[in-house]
């Protein structure tokens, strides 16, 4: 027969076993429904991720169609009629042999169409990848490109660097590529008169600004075309692991801000340069 | 009706072992790493079983068998869970934490509680780090979220076989010299609580193994 304290003892080691027994159950329980919630947040970014990847393959792939149909169309307006009337003017040469003026006329005709052809094509290609861009570097690269576009629109350009910054080629090329493509979007949407654009090093960090004093825009009110322009820019600075910001507001312009990691390098001692040019 | 159910308990909890050192003796060469020791557990555990048991028929106190097996148990767990969290503990302490508990469980047995009585303080100390132990896989596996579906996990099954096993056994294993010197009736009400929190133990073990040896036929 127990007695009353045997009987407490029991209970208390009874109470005991199952309470932490139970503890252990709860326990055990919880982090198998915890777990799984973190498993279905985890599979849900997954699934996030994948389909921001094929959004950016997407709008590669329309921006690469994009261009083909644009070079395509160049040629087409710019070379093909073109080279047709040269065709003409050959024939011409040929039926008129017999008339030296009027051959003299029809050479003079193509050999100025010809001309006419060479500067189109060197603009194509200019347009596409400048000639020995490699070679003369970015800034250079970019000055080129603001110089061409000065002879042909009427903007101002104020163009500021206090470092002849130098990366590897891609990422050169892609600096070039965001640049043209600002440039690009001020003069087709911006009705701007000026544009800004200032390269210079901080703390071992390159920035490139490309300022406007444009009519801006609403980025939630773009059109798809429009708004798939700025992913493109976002998406090449990603690509150089850049950190790339577009701030624009109605009436007060727009700024892109592009910055990236510079390791400092011997100083260049090379005075700073500012560029310059009214347009009359 | 109450005492044939406890008899029906503590009856049964042998039996138990017999579905892991099945297991065991059929899978012990295809596996390599932590769950060699998960199957030397149970062998162990077989092994002391028998003994004990023709000990008890044989009228002799068993209660050392106890003593070793405590440290057997003990450090054949210690190396399966040093495996399990290789890159997510502090080696040494780990290391330092496992010597000290069997340095503290030989001086228990040789200066504090003989051979003749159960190992109290050994069993709840090796409980309280078991527990620990276990508890760090558990968190590891919700930190590192690596495993997708629990429930197939050998790790699991295995880790929860121990936390419930020696929580629900805490207080027992604490105060089993006392429950000794209670009336039998009274002892064995506490006891088949032991035996139903081991064929949980065992079972739980079971399943473990058999997941085990089914994602070895998955890559295989």
């Amino acid at each position: 027969m127990e007695s009353a304290e045997e009987y407490e003892i029991k209970l208390l080691i009874i109470t005991g076993m199952f309470g932490m027994f139970l503890l252990a159950v709860s326990f055990i329980t919880f982090l198998i429904f915890y777990q799984k919630r973190i498993m279905k947040q985890q599979l849900k970014l997954q699934q996030l991720e994948l389909e921001h990847k094929e959004e950016l393959l997407r709008n590669s792939i329309n921006t690469l169609e994009k261009e083909r149909k644009r070079i395509a169309r160049d040629l087409h307006d710019n070379f093909g009629v073109s080279l047709s009337v040269v065709k003409l003017y050959l024939y011409d040469v040929l039926k008129k042999k017999s008339n030296p003026v009027l051959i003299d006329e029809s050479i003079g005709n193509t050999n100025e169409l010809l001309d006419d052809i060479i500067e189109k094509l060197r603009h194509t290609a200019h347009h596409l990848l400048p000639p020995e861009f490699s070679k003369i570097g970015l800034i250079d690269s970019i000055e080129q490109l603001l110089e061409k576009i000065e002879q042909t629109e009427d903007i101002e350009i104020d163009f500021h660097y206090s470092d002849k910054i130098n990366f590897d080629f891609n990422t050169d090329l892609s600096i070039y590529r965001i640049v043209q493509e600002c440039i690009n979007n001020t003069l087709k949407h911006a009705h701007a008169t000026l544009i800004s654009i200032n390269i210079y090093v901080l703390k071992d960090r390159a920035y490139i600004k490309i300022q406007d004093n444009g009519q801006g825009f609403d980025r939630k009110q773009l059109d798809n075309g429009k708004s798939m322009g700025l992913q493109n820019l976002e998406n090449r600075a990603r690509m150089i692991k850049a950190d790339i910001s577009i701030k624009s507001k109605k009436e007060k312009g727009t700024c892109v801000e592009l910055s990236l990691n510079y390791p400092t390098k011997p100083v260049s001692h090379e005075t700073p340069k500012q560029y310059q040019h009214h347009h009359s | 009706m109450q005492k044939d159910s406890y008899d029906i308990i503590l009856n049964l909890a042998p039996f138990f072992l017999i579905p892991p050192v099945l297991l065991g003796i059929l899978n012990f060469r295809k596996h390599s790493g932590k769950l060699i020791f998960i199957y030397l557990l149970v062998f162990l555990a077989a092994f002391t079983f028998l003994i004990s048991f023709v000990l008890w028929k044989k009228g002799i106190n068993n209660l050392f068998i106890l003593h070793f097996y405590t440290i057997f148990e003990f450090l054949l767990l210690s190396l399966y869970y040093y495996i399990e969290l290789k890159g997510f503990i502090i080696k040494k302490l780990y290391i330092a934490v496992v010597a000290a508990f069997v340095i503290f469980s030989i001086a228990n047995s040789v200066f504090l509680e003989p051979l003749t009585v159960n190992n109290t303080y050994a069993r709840a100390v090796e409980s309280l780090i078991l527990i620990s132990f276990s508890i760090t896989v558990f968190y590891r596996i919700v930190k590192e979220a690596r495993i997708l579906k629990l429930e197939e996990s050998p790790v699991f099954w295995i880790n929860s076989a121990v936390l419930l096993y020696f929580s629900g056994n805490l207080f027992l294993f604490t105060f089993s010299n006392y429950v000794l010197t209670m009336t039998q009736g009274t002892g064995m009400q506490v006891w088949v609580f032991h035996s139903l929190f081991q064929n949980i133990y065992y079972t739980l073990i079971t399943v473990g193994l058999w997941k085990a040896r089914k994602n070895t036929k998955l890559n295989s």
